[in-house]
């Protein structure tokens, strides 16, 4: 190798060392635990006020809200497997939320968990439970059964 | 009728099938007769495919509920535009878009470069080929959008329902029209490069005749895939409401990062052009660009990332993991066979050179496509690693990928006016002093203008650098062919660039960027607020005074409209009124709403509104942002056309001086 290949090389690594420092440091620097609600559970001694993502589904019925000050509560459980519908976790917002946040709805909140077990969010994103491709067949029938203008 | 469409697709794929292996055959024979049945082969199977289209085209114009895929997508009420881009709202019909896309470019490419066949043109349209038969059998076997209901759910034969379920509500908008179709042309048109740069790599012809063939066929893609996303970022803004354009959804990242890799490729294939240097290096790229292509179409339908953009998810996603590992040890395998055919036919000399600063351009390219990627994939990988899921989201690339994107910015100023090989000092200091100059005016009016963010200032600096450089190239050429030529300056200018479309089409693209650059920085002042207001209620944002002035309420056949109303005032003097508007689509089954976003938008900020519904006494919500300059994406935008249209037009000298290059124009008889 000649000099200037070698210090061809001991640029390329040194430029590629700085950018996997920067990738790196920035995953430490802003990565956020995400849990499920029954996982949260199981592990919520370490992560009592971090900073974390929670994935759940909205108890029907459970949505309290002030339209005066946007505050909001509602509790969430586990969306599904064999820890659904155990153990609701009572969740705190403020602010405006989402068109598809409702009932059985399933969020996704970020935020950080109180002594007492509430959950403060920050934010809330909301999945509608239907997705860009809708239902099925027997559900469509049912749509426009009494619906005249497409009744032929 | 719609078996005929399935009829049609099973003889698409049989021609494919048939170019597979006459294409490959023809490589290794050098069979002229075997090259140009391959060729009908491509001809047949891209007519095939384009009446599968128009025939399902047909089913949704027709409201053919008995297809499923019709009934499922579309409805009575539909406008005909809408059903006719129906077809693409959904997996099936995107198939099979994506099929007609690969089809046309297929056809396109061997047809254009008849005049250069050989046998690496052989393979090429052999793998072209294969790509389709992956496309086609998966169309066939799993998203057939022929299938009748009643070959899906027990209902007697050719049972139709009356009307179909309809598209998404949220899908129609004119923006969501174009964007699949653009953004599948930019994924789909990199399978004509990646075909070539195989082709060259099999048939051992390793010249720089494959980069020749293909480069607008590189340009025409990398510029559709950025168009789509902006295209696709428009929509969000426009339709989702969440405020912004680009929040690094996993499904947003996937076009980002073949777009990356390709932005790095022809960047480098200059050097190669140029210089005979960077081989393995370009043939790396573009094989990871086209294989990025398809994981990024695995991202988006396999679910295995979650992202707020819910696509249905499928069995076929695992396929197309499995075709991107099997396009790897494909292309790794012939790469690694061939690699003593590609040295280096120069050494580089100096960092203060073109090279050097193509040389840095790529590894940031490469790094910025590393973070991406990363980050993407990051919540999958650590859940294998540690087992537990760990989330990274907005924060981490933009602290990533801020820094990366202002030594980029700054390269795009300093790059073009470096010399091959070395640059004197003296050189140096004759560019750069007035762009510098530049940087140190702008930077201290920032400051002065009272803006504190760091990043905002070294961005705005930097791209008043980079205009400069821009327009002292142009002005320096100018000059100096007014000099010689005696040409008027303006004479002088139009006649320069026309001559040199490549490298002044280049200079515009880049004035576009950094324009789209502006845009992004606005993002450091965004502000955003909650506001509850009953009606004659105001508040205020950014100088801005906003009253609500009541709204209104209608019924129509397929959706309810609320329809609010604010009036604008800055300084006591009203700019106008804005009708933020709420959509209750009451048929559906899920009584989906949707927002329809009133927006502003002048050179220096938007007032982005949007109206989130009311409560039992009235009382409105709405979530306001302002958003500084966020009109310079689009016209950025426009501006990359325009430099793009100048890049690729056809060039009458480059023309003759390629014939001259290849000897005699290669005829039927010279390649016999």
């Amino acid at each position: 190798m000649t000099v200037k290949q070698t210090k061809l090389a001991v640029g390329i690594v040194f430029i590629t060392l700085c950018i996997v420092s920067l990738v790196v440091s920035s995953v430490r620097e802003t990565s956020m635990h995400y849990f499920t609600v029954a996982e949260l559970e199981a592990r919520e001694m370490d992560f009592v006020g971090k900073k974390i993502k929670l994935a759940g589904k909205v108890v029907p019925d459970s949505i309290i809200r002030d339209d005066a000050t946007l505050n909001l509560s509602f509790r969430v459980w586990e969306p599904v497997g064999e820890d659904a519908h155990t153990s609701p976790r009572i969740v705190r917002y403020q602010g405006i939320v989402p068109d598809t946040f409702r009932d059985e709805s399933e969020v996704i909140l970020e935020g950080r968990t109180l002594d007492n077990g509430t959950f403060v969010a920050e934010h809330l994103l909301a999945k509608c439970p239907s997705k860009y491709e809708s239902k099925s067949y027997e559900e469509m029938k049912a749509l426009h059964q009494d619906d005249p203008v497409t009744k032929s | 009728m719609p078996a005929l469409g399935t009829f049609l697709l099973y003889l698409a794929l049989f021609a494919s099938v048939y170019a597979v292996i006459a294409g490959t055959i023809a490589g290794r024979t050098r069979r002229l007769d075997l090259i140009l049945s391959s060729e009908r082969a491509i001809t047949a199977q891209f007519v095939l495919v384009a009446i599968c289209f128009v025939l399902l085209e047909y089913f949704f114009l027709t409201d053919r509920f008995d297809v499923y895929f019709v009934a499922k997508s579309s409805s009575r009420h539909l406008p005909a535009l809408y059903k006719v881009t129906a077809l693409w709202s959904a997996m099936e019909g995107s198939l099979l878009l994506w099929s007609l896309v690969l089809a046309s470019f297929t056809f396109f490419a061997v047809h254009i470069v008849k005049r250069r066949r050989g046998p690496g043109a052989a393979y090429a349209t052999a793998i072209m080929a294969a790509n389709q038969v992956f496309f086609l059998g998966i169309i066939l076997l799993y998203e057939n959008p022929f299938h009748l209901i009643s070959d899906v759910e027990s209902v007697p034969v050719g049972f139709a329902p009356s009307d179909g379920q309809g598209m998404n509500p949220l899908l129609v908008h004119p923006v969501m029209a174009i964007h699949p179709p653009i953004l599948y042309c930019g994924y789909v048109g990199f399978v004509v490069p990646f075909a070539f740069a195989m082709g060259a790599l099999i048939s051992r012809n390793l010249d720089e005749e494959w980069i020749r063939t293909t480069r607008r066929w590189t340009l025409v893609p990398w510029f559709l895939l950025g168009v789509g996303q902006l295209l696709g970022g428009k929509w969000a803004y426009v339709v989702l409401g969440w405020g912004g354009y680009w929040g690094w959804d996993p499904v947003e990242n996937a076009a980002l990062l073949p777009w990356l890799t390709a932005t790095a490729f022809i960047h480098s294939v200059m050097i190669q052009e140029k210089k005979g240097m960077l081989k393995i290096w370009n043939i790396v790229l573009i094989l990871t660009t086209y294989a990025l292509c398809i994981f990024g179409t695995f991202i988006t339908r396999s679910g295995v990332v979650s992202s707020v953009h819910t696509f249905a998810q499928s069995p076929i996603g695992p396929l197309f993991f499995g075709f991107v590992i099997a396009i790897l040890v494909f292309s790794a395998f012939f790469l690694l066979q061939r690699l003593d055919l590609l040295k280096s036919e120069a050494h580089y000399d100096s960092p203060v050179s073109r090279e050097g600063g193509f040389l840095l351009n790529n590894l940031l390219f490469l790094g910025a496509t590393f973070a991406v990627l990363w980050g993407t994939m990051f919540p999958v990988l650590s859940e294998a690693v540690t087992g537990s899921k760990i989330t990274v989201g907005p924060p981490f690339f933009n602290t990533v990928m801020i820094p990366i994107g202002l030594v980029l910015m700054f390269l795009t100023g300093v790059g073009p006016l470096l010399a091959w090989r070395k640059t004197s000092p003296a050189g140096l200091k004759r560019h750069f002093t007035w762009p510098s100059v530049g940087v140190l005016i702008t930077a201290v009016a920032c400051v002065g203008f009272g803006i504190r963010d760091v990043y905002a200032v070294i961005s705005f600096a930097l791209c008043t650098f980079v205009v400069v450089t821009i327009c002292s190239e142009f002005h320096r050429g100018a000059v100096a062919r007014g000099s010689s030529s005696n040409e008027p300056y303006l004479t002088a200018l139009w006649r320069l660039c026309g001559r040199n479309k490549r490298r002044y089409g280049g200079y515009i693209v880049h004035f576009g960027f950094v324009l789209l650059f502006i845009g992004f920085t606005g993002n450091a002042f965004n502000e955003m607020t909650e506001v509850s207001l009953k009606k004659g209620d105001s508040f205020e944002i950014r100088g801005y005074r906003l009253d609500y002035e009541g709204y209104d309420f209608n019924r129509g056949p397929m959706r309810e409209i609320i329809q609010t109303q604010l009036g604008v005032y800055v300084g006591g003097s009203r700019l106008g009124t804005l009708f933020p508007e709420q959509n209750i689509y009451y048929k559906r089954a899920d009584q989906q709403r949707t927002t329809e976003v009133a927006v502003r938008s002048d050179l220096r900020e938007d007032l982005y509104v949007l109206y989130e519904g009311q409560s039992q006494d009235g009382t409105a919500f709405f979530t306001v942002y302002v958003n500084p300059l966020v009109m310079w994406v689009w016209i950025g935008a426009w501006v990359m056309t325009g430099g793009m249209i100048v890049v690729i037009w056809p060039d009458k000298r480059e023309q003759i001086r390629r014939r001259r290059f290849a000897g005699a124009p290669q005829t039927r008889e010279a390649v016999a």
